[in-house]
């Protein structure tokens, strides 16, 4: 089983009372955990932050329990995950008292009529849109610096000298470290992939 | 590692790059609710650590009181800011309306996963239920329509209601005073359930033993008893199973268990403990395969739900057979019934 020894000194770190550790933590974690929660609740952006902030006052609240078997961030989701399930379920409770005008099968129709057709066919559009959110969720999967110098790269256009200026490293360590994310991006998406139809992301080299 | 065509192939960095152009930048927060969520998560950790480093402080005072007892206890004193209580337990499982109540008595929702500090006092309404992870390792459940004040890092005030204590899960865990207006509850590494309704309190015992100080009598008690007191009169002591529906309550406010990788075995017993049945496996050849079964994941729901929803995944049926007050765990083919 592995360990992760990083994120288990982070926990250790945490545990004293080291500030930085802290800081580390929140950046590293909160944006990631965010969109995390983002995903599975769309329309409610104040229980985000609400399930988000409990998850992770949690989290802290028991991070002697913590044994680094998986990764911090992972461990963080299912706490997360534990969270909006409670959430959604105190929901359901309070929404079966409520009917919504909206929610009525001949106002819901009538309201479906007024939606505009899409250029695209449906299924094409969320193939893409999927593609898009599962390049997203694997840029979080990995360790927080590899998502990020990728995101920086590829996706915001930024050279590997601006990247190395921010890291305050070399250009050979950030073009190393490019390659290393890269490759663990590969493995990650992967696996997230594997769920996709063949022909809709085929990735022309 | 990349059969599927759809996917980057491996070390094919331009692959990835087509792949990444694809993609948007990912959304960030908004700054608002990340200024808001630091500041609150920031300072419950910060609390979590004061209060870790007292306790930490009161042990290590304890280890040298052979030879500095005086002068290290009045250092520890001197050490606390009196101005901060410090947290003597964490919310860890709550449902419905659960409330602190505040300096001008107005009632302030108590947050999952909140820490509730000394001097602060809990309010249920009917309908809800509060399970407190106490610093030292003791679960404290706390019934509805209860009203408890957290007196001390060793003591609580039950002013009405009930609440159940368990300090199976450490047993070197210090020991917690219920303190009544009737009298005063203190145990022996024990699980036991004390109520105060009108002027007369109840302790239930289910495991260890537990002493009662009241105002006109004292008692003890024993694994089944249940000591009823009230006034000058003297204290009755009844039979109580240690399962049934007196204890059901605390099943829901039972805290989470980490079963990854634990043998199915070690889940059997942890609902055994929470509802009070004992564990009895129908022949050896189950107990050999409940043994060797390895479980995944976390269980997070209540013990009576977690067992019917693992043992469908498993091979196994079980029975509860209330009139003997056990859980029967047999091999699928069994008659199986709640």
């Amino acid at each position: 089983m592995p360990v992760y020894i990083d994120d288990k000194r982070l926990a250790r770190r945490l545990l004293s009372g080291d500030e930085q550790a802290f800081t580390c933590f929140f950046d590293e974690n909160f944006a990631r955990l965010y969109r995390f929660a983002t995903v599975r609740l769309p329309d409610d952006p104040d229980a985000v932050a609400d399930i988000v902030q409990t998850a992770l006052n949690r989290a802290l609240a028991k991070m002697h329990t913590y044994r680094a078997e998986s990764a911090l961030f992972t461990w963080l989701c299912t706490i997360c995950r534990h969270e909006i399930s409670d959430w959604l379920g105190r929901q359901q409770r309070y929404r079966e008292h409520i009917v919504l005008a909206e929610d009525r099968p001949e106002i819901r129709a009538a309201l479906d009529s007024f939606q505009a057709p899409a250029n695209e066919s449906p299924e094409r559009q969320y193939r893409r849109t999927e593609t898009i959110r599962l390049i997203q969720v694997a840029l979080d999967q990995l360790p927080s610096h590899y998502g990020d110098v990728l995101e920086w790269k590829y996706v915001e256009g930024h050279s590997t000298k601006d990247i190395a200026g921010r890291l305050q490293i070399g250009a050979e360590a950030a073009q190393s470290l490019l390659a290393r994310a890269k490759r663990a991006f590969a493995d990650v998406y992967a696996s997230l992939g594997a769920t996709l139809d063949d022909n809709d992301n085929r990735v022309q080299p | 590692m990349t059969d599927n065509p759809n996917l980057p192939p491996r070390e094919s960095g331009d692959a990835v790059e087509a792949l990444l152009g694809q993609a948007s930048r990912r959304p960030r927060p908004p700054a608002k609710a990340t200024a808001d969520v630091r500041a609150a998560v920031h300072s419950q950790w910060q609390a979590l650590v004061r209060g870790r480093r007292r306790r930490r402080r009161v042990v290590a005072a304890g280890l040298a009181a052979g030879l500095f007892t005086v002068a290290v206890a009045v250092t520890q004193l001197l050490s606390v800011d009196p101005t901060v209580p410090a947290p003597v337990a964490v919310s860890a499982r709550q449902h419905g309306d659960v409330f602190l109540v505040g300096n001008q008595s107005e009632l302030l929702p108590l947050s999952p996963a909140s820490a509730v500090v000394a001097g602060q006092t809990v309010l249920t309404s009917s309908d809800a239920g509060l399970g407190l992870d106490w610093h030292s390792g003791i679960s404290v459940r706390v019934d509805a329509s209860t009203r408890v004040e957290m007196t001390a890092d060793n003591a609580i005030y039950l002013q009405t209601g009930r609440v159940y204590i368990d300090t199976a899960s450490d047993e070197n865990a210090e020991s917690l005073v219920v303190k009544t207006d009737v009298g005063t509850v203190t145990h022996v590494g024990t699980r036991y359930m004390v109520t105060v309704k009108d002027d007369e309190l109840t302790v239930a015992v289910r495991d260890g033993r537990v002493r009662i100080d009241g105002h006109y009598h004292d008692a003890a008690a024993q694994p089944g008893d249940q000591v009823r007191m009230q006034g000058s009169a003297r204290p009755v002591v009844d039979r109580l199973p240690r399962y049934g529906d007196t204890w059901r309550w605390t099943e829901t406010l039972a805290g989470a268990l980490d079963v990854d990788g634990r043998p199915a075995d070690a889940f059997l017993r942890w609902v055994g403990h929470e509802t009070g049945y004992r564990l009895v496996y129908d022949d050896p050849a189950t107990e050999t395969t409940v043994r060797e079964t390895r479980l995944k994941g976390r269980v997070d729901a209540d013990p009576r739900t977690e067992l019917a929803l693992r043992l469908m995944t498993m091979d196994l049926d079980y029975e509860i057979d209330a009139a003997r007050g056990e859980l029967r765990v047999r091999r699928r083919g069994g008659d199986a019934a709640d």
